[in-house]
């Protein structure tokens, strides 16, 4: 079998690419300023790269947070810390979170993987997205906060089932998004930056967007850009691809499908 | 310390492989395989056939390369298969429409706007053809993408050297059968003629190994002579309609040329007239031998081109139409195929897709917990319980029963570092839920002791007492099903049981659901929504009325528990129905697909009603475990379902 060799050489940088409907998304997400936008979509299509890209883009002022279920309030709208006084005595003094941060100061707030934060939270974060764009920490004993102008919540989530551990979206936040977008597509131009990766080599890139395709016709094989990104580094790095395949993808697909991925693998790649 | 070996696969392991792979790449469509004896070759073609209903893979018995396997799997990914079939129904119907505007002896007036008229001996003439341009196109194609020339030579050669290539007969039967118009089969009133057509030469001659004057078969010589600069523009070009376009034209050509002329034979003639087609023409003369001709007539060959076209973008158009609402239903943008832009077929295939993809998680079907508070009767088992020989040295996971369950957790020694106190943890497995659903439709049985009183209404006191006495009614689905939970039951008193039906207009569930859909809505909504009734010790719980809405009833266990590990047993005698995302196979199907990346296991319990009954399609359980109608359920079938818990 000779139909693809690749002699590794070392892995490039890329930059970020996008296709027509990321560069669109990226425009849309700032059209929408400042009214919550949530980007649905399995891991690793894109999502945060993208609303990185419009941050970097537009040089704003961020806050991020990954969610969790074990996510206190304190960490997302702020609470209560204990503190040496001046006379040695222990204090309690009030710390805003990055969320009530960001309201006050006017940037923009990245939530990421929403559908992981306990209903407590989202329940508290509501209203300041809503048009009153109010937000109460009646612990801290403060007034109501009307939020800044500019500050913008922009919400990433992976759906729930689909083997992800998550739980359904509340139909109130998303009534109160202006856009909700369910991304089915990798929002990045894979075969320019699998391109970049490999050093232009066009064959090898053509096997590998060949490959994703043919694992991409059913949903539980499906590959992410994420995946199918690391597969070129390793090749960049000198693993075969069908040791980097091993390696990386074919356990992370369901038992009875990993027959398929391999198949397909050695079908387009050298063994 | 044994020296750990290495497993090499065995031939078939590899062909296990390539199965799963070909259906993968086929997606959503319905792929059977079918491997022939090298004794009869001469029946079948090797290739992908395409008919009517599914795509066919048929190809000999043996081990085979791996470069034939992708072939195959190329040809089944690249198939056109939807468009065609489209295309073959409208030629179908506007065949029958114009022989009934010109000889209305010929179709029968009850076949009128039926689409599937009997026109065997175009659509023979149309598949044959069609599969082998198709199957030559589609092979180019994957050479290309899996990018091994190898692909397309080792298909070359396979063409050349072997003799496998069917023949078939096409037939005029003798009349239609007039006696029972509802049959459908409405044939030309002409008879018996036979043209044997040897396809293998046709085949040959497309990729080239066979001159024209090499030809014998009187059929295929006049196919090649009359369209000879059409098949060789098919057979260059890649372009996805040429296939189609080109066996369409090839089809009706034989249809409105032998077939018309034909139809001009007075009866009384019969015998005689056979197969005169399969002569030369020299030595003839007659309309009938109007098919031998090297050239289409000037004014025959511009009506063909035009109802070729005009077929041709009907059925794409019903193909466009069709997709389009199934991309709308799932709020998916469609790319209509052009038959003009070969790139369009590309486009329409991966967003394709991408539909079926979002289709998996736009599933409308809802179900369901309904309450405990309602009427209970008690059950009595068909089996003795006491006698089941239950294995209970282990439980679910075939852990002995003295452990608890608990194991160390993987990571322990990192304990300073974890600060995680719980050094054991309960496997997943061990804790996970063992579920069983009893569909509760009307067809397993509901007739049986307990139910009489339930649908009480519809039955008066004789025939009550007629069905506790008549035996037939004994050891229904449903008695079958429940005996089962009682045996599960017993075995693992943790595990749950439900009857699967609609829901309870008295349940608050039921209530709040009305409530929730606007005035003017859908009523499949509510009617078909899914309710779970519970099943206890020795208790069987009152349910209404139901359909098997089993996508439903899928989606209230996925939204009540949590499934990770989970075992789960379906008791059914048939199909799922009631399903409100449209097709039901392919919703279960979507729902169990997406429970086993969760590590759930499901088996199915099928109590067919009768022996010899179809087996329900939209089940997909790894285990399938099959009850003896009318039969009480045996040790063994329970064995089978320990085992499947116990994995």
């Amino acid at each position: 079998m000779s139909h693809i060799k690749f002699n590794p050489t070392q892995e490039r940088k890329h930059v970020n690419r996008f296709t027509q409907e990321g560069e669109d998304l990226i425009k849309f997400i700032g059209m929408a300023k400042p009214y919550p936008v949530i980007l649905m979509g399995p891991a690793g299509c894109g999502k945060t790269q993208a609303v990185e890209q419009y941050i970097k883009r537009n040089d704003l002022p961020v806050e991020h947070i990954a969610c969790h279920p074990g996510l206190e309030a304190n960490d997302l709208t702020g609470g209560y810390s204990p503190k040496v006084g001046s006379e040695g005595q222990a204090l309690l003094s009030w710390n805003d979170g990055p969320y009530t941060i960001a309201a006050k100061e006017g940037k923009v707030m990245l939530l990421d993987e929403v559908t992981r934060l306990n209903q407590q939270h989202i329940g508290k974060i509501m209203s300041s997205q809503d048009e009153t764009r109010l937000l109460t920490n009646p612990e801290s004993g403060e007034e109501t906060i009307k939020c800044h102008p500019d500050f913008h919540v922009i919400m990433t989530a992976n759906p729930p089932a689909m083997g992800y551990n998550t739980v359904n979206l509340d139909e109130a936040l998303k009534s109160r998004a202006m856009i909700y977008k369910y991304i089915d597509k990798p929002l990045c131009d894979e075969e320019a930056t699998l391109s970049d990766i490999l050093g232009g080599d066009k064959e090898y890139v053509k096997a590998f967007i060949n490959w994703a395709e043919d694992l991409r016709s059913d949903a539980s094989t499906a590959i992410s850009t994420r995946d199918l990104c690391y597969l070129a580094k390793m090749v960049g790095r000198g693993f075969t691809a069908m040791q980097a395949i091993e390696l990386n993808y074919k356990d992370k697909v369901s038992m009875d499908k990993r027959g398929v991925v391999l198949t397909g693998a050695s079908a387009h790649f050298e063994n | 310390m044994a020296k750990m070996q290495k497993r090499y696969k065995s031939p078939k392991d590899l062909r296990r492989d390539h199965r799963n792979f070909t259906s993968h790449l086929a997606g959503n469509r319905q792929i059977e395989f079918a491997n022939f004896d090298k004794d009869d070759a001469g029946m079948f073609n090797v290739g992908v056939e395409a008919n009517q209903y599914s795509m066919i893979v048929r190809r000999p018995k043996g081990r085979l390369t791996f470069n034939s396997n992708l072939l195959t799997a190329g040809q089944v990914k690249f198939s056109n298969h939807d468009v065609s079939n489209h295309v073959r129904t409208n030629m179908k119907k506007k065949l029958a429409e114009r022989a009934l505007a010109t000889n209305t002896a010929s179709v029968h007036s009850t076949a009128a706007d039926k689409t599937y008229v009997g026109y065997t001996q175009a659509t023979i003439i149309y598949d044959a053809v069609y599969n082998m341009l198709e199957n030559y196109r589609a092979s180019r194609k994957s050479a290309e993408h899996f990018n091994r020339k190898a692909i397309l030579k080792n298909h070359l050669k396979d063409v050349n050297t072997t003799d496998y290539g069917y023949e078939t007969v096409i037939t005029w039967e003798e009349s239609m059968d007039e006696s029972d118009p509802d049959n459908k089969r409405c044939w030309y009133e002409k008879d018996d003629l036979e043209f044997e057509v040897n396809w293998q030469e046709l085949r040959r001659y497309i990729y080239g190994f066979m001159n024209k004057s090499d030809i014998k078969n009187p059929l295929i010589k006049s196919i090649v002579q009359r369209h000879d600069k059409l098949l060789k523009n098919a057979t260059t070009s890649t372009n996805d309609v040429a296939p189609i376009h080109a066996a369409l034209t090839i089809a009706l050509d034989f249809e409105m040329t032998a077939q018309d002329s034909f139809g001009n034979i007075p009866h009384g003639r019969v015998g005689a007239n056979r197969s005169t087609l399969l002569k030369p023409a020299t030595g003839n003369s007659g309309e009938h031998n109007a098919y031998n001709k090297t050239k289409l007539d000037n004014d025959l060959d511009a009506e063909i081109e035009d109802l070729t076209e005009e077929i041709t973008n009907s059925g794409i158009d019903d193909y466009n139409t069709e997709e389009q609402a199934n991309a709308a239903n799932n709020n998916q943008s469609y790319f209509p195929i052009n038959p003009n832009n070969n790139d369009s077929w590309d486009k329409n295939r991966k967003q394709k897709e991408a539909i079926e993809n979002a289709k998996r998680l736009n599933i409308l079907c809802r179900g369901w917990i309904m309450s405990d508070d309602r009427k209970h009767y008690p059950t009595q088992t068909n089996i003795d319980l006491g006698t089941i020989s239950l294995d209970e040295s282990s439980d679910t996971n075939n852990v002995s029963n003295g452990s608890t369950g608990y194991r160390p957790i993987r990571n322990s020694w990192r304990l300073p570092f974890l600060s995680d106190v719980n050094v054991f943890k309960k496997h997943p497995a061990t804790s996970a839920d063992l579920i069983t659903l009893i569909d509760g439709s009307g067809s397993m049985g509901t007739h049986i002791e307990e139910m009489i009183y339930r649908w009480g209404k519809d039955y008066s006191d004789q025939e009550k007492e007629d069905m506790r006495t008549d035996s037939s009614y004994s050891n229904q689905p449903i008695d079958q099903a429940s005996d089962m939970v009682a045996a599960i039951k017993k075995r693992f008193p943790d595990s749950k049981a439900f009857v699967f039906g609609n829901t309870d207009e008295n349940d608050p569930a039921f209530k709040e659901l009305v409530a929730s859909i606007p005035e003017g809505g859908d009523r499949r909504q509510y009617r078909w929504a899914a309710g779970l009734y519970e099943i206890k010790e020795g208790k069987f719980p009152e349910f209404p009325s139901s359909g098997t809405p089993l996508c439903g009833s899928l989606k209230a266990l996925e939204n009540s528990f949590s499934l990770d590990h989970a075992r789960i047993i379906i008791a059914t005698d048939g199909d799922a129905n009631q399903c409100q995302t449209g097709d039901p196979y392919e919703c279960v199907y979507n729902i169990l697909d997406s429970w086993r990346n969760k590590g759930v296991r499901i088996a199915t319990l099928w109590t067919p009603r009768w022996e010899g009954e179809r087996m329900p399609q939209s089940l997909h359980g790894d285990v399938t475990i099959q009850t003896t109608p009318n039969k009480p359920i045996t040790d063994i079938q329970i064995k089978q379902v320990f085992n499947f818990i116990k994995g």
